[in-house]
């Protein structure tokens, strides 16, 4: 008789075969021992990896789904001529921060005298320019910045909670929610984070990223 | 001029953020092929999180998320291994080591026989460790091959061979 192949075996024994298969694999074992050895190695592994299921059933850590959550719920349209110079940018980085902070909807921005009709649609959030590099860039500032900052302005209640402030060069930092992670640094310690965005000249839209709290109290931009 | 949906926005995100939320289950689970803590993998799932949220014009709606989010994962655990080859350590902020997160233990890690099972499993390579963990996850054969876009064929034979080798060290442990 012919050896029956590991894979179908191995299907045998996760309960991927359908009737026919099933039968002709349950007949063709009868007189193959050495074929019944190798189906229950496959059940023995079969049981062993079923533990990963549990991963599956236990709750997403809550700031991870806070996350993308909060985002999605911040996230809106601006339609804008394309621009090149940083006025007209700033111009837009203005109405959009207006517009985030009176938690309008969708808004249209138009600016005048660019010579140009053709308008594109970006989101916020989608930015033509690497983050990290743009985030690189105001590391240092945007880690010292938060260090200064009280608590208070550091523990936000939600997505509601927006504090914005400004940095050198025309660029804001907004605070959009915080959270405690037990994930960020690996020393045992809860650490406090934020989710911050970036708004800056020459970029269409605000950059997302995480910073987070330090044992020391100093704070560490963790994304990138 | 964009088409607007029913919301008024010109680009659907809402839905982007409703599929990853979704599809952070089975992200967590696919992370924790790639890195030898859960910690880590939370972290990994973070990232990637960020990277698809700031860069939602990389999306393509017509396709399904999970399958691109896998992919962004597996690149951004390349390119913290290139940098961990280039400084020698683990790329993560500071004081990453692979020291096991005393806060992750008492959830996940509590659990014995997921930890031995995933002990022996970081030894194995991680062609075979990502179908190990789908299909002990309980996801089908069919399944795994649309998360990793590749034939059913070769989830079979993978993790028909990834199988072997576990049944292996699981000897090899009960004998020492």
């Amino acid at each position: 008789m012919k050896k029956i192949d590991d894979e179908t075996l191995m299907a045998y024994a996760d309960s991927e075969l359908d009737e026919e298969e099933k039968k002709e694999v349950e007949l063709a074992l009868e007189g193959d021992a050495e074929g019944r050895a190798r189906l229950e190695d496959f059940k023995v592994t079969g049981a062993a990896i079923s533990h990963y299921a549990a991963v599956l059933e236990e709750p997403v850590p809550d700031h991870l789904e806070d996350l993308v959550r909060t985002h999605q719920e911040t996230a809106e349209i601006v339609q804008f001529p394309r621009m090149k110079s940083s006025r007209h940018w700033m111009a837009l980085a203005a109405s959009l921060v207006v517009g985030v902070a009176l938690g309008s909807g969708s808004m249209k921005y138009f600016s005048g005298g660019t010579g140009q009709d053709e308008t594109q649609s970006v989101h916020r959030g989608a930015s033509k320019f690497l983050p990290s590099n743009v985030l690189d860039k105001r590391r240092s500032e945007i880690e010292a910045l938060l260090s200064e900052l009280p608590s208070e302005a550091v523990n936000l209640k939600g997505p509601t909670g927006r504090t914005q402030i400004d940095l050198n060069n025309d660029a804001v930092l907004t605070l959009v929610t915080s959270f405690i992670s037990d994930t960020q640094f690996k020393n045992g310690m809860k650490s406090n984070c934020v989710v911050a965005e970036l708004s800056e000249s020459g970029l269409d839209a605000p950059v997302l990223f995480v910073a987070c709290q330090k044992a020391d109290k100093t704070w560490n931009v963790v994304s990138k | 001029m964009m088409g607007h949906s029913s919301k008024g926005n010109g680009r659907d995100d809402g839905d982007l953020g409703e599929k990853l939320v979704e599809a952070l289950p089975r992200l967590r689970l696919y992370a924790k092929s790639l890195v030898p803590t859960f910690a880590d993998a939370d972290d990994l799932v973070q990232k990637a999180c960020l990277k698809i949220l700031n860069r939602p014009d990389l999306y393509d709606p017509d396709k399904p998320l999970l399958p691109w989010a896998i992919t962004i994962l597996k690149n951004l655990k390349r390119d913290e291994w290139r940098a961990e080859g280039r400084k020698g350590e683990f790329g993560g902020p500071e004081d990453i080591s692979l020291i096991p997160d005393p806060l992750s233990e008492s959830r996940i890690e509590s659990n014995l026989a997921l930890k031995s099972i995933d002990r022996l499993i970081q030894q194995l390579p991680e062609e075979q460790r990502e179908v190990l963990v789908l299909k002990g996850g309980g996801l089908k054969y069919e399944e795994i091959a649309e998360l990793l876009e590749i034939p059913r064929g070769t989830v079979m034979s993978r993790l028909s061979r990834a199988r072997k080798a576990l049944k292996k060290l699981i000897d090899d442990e009960n004998v020492t």
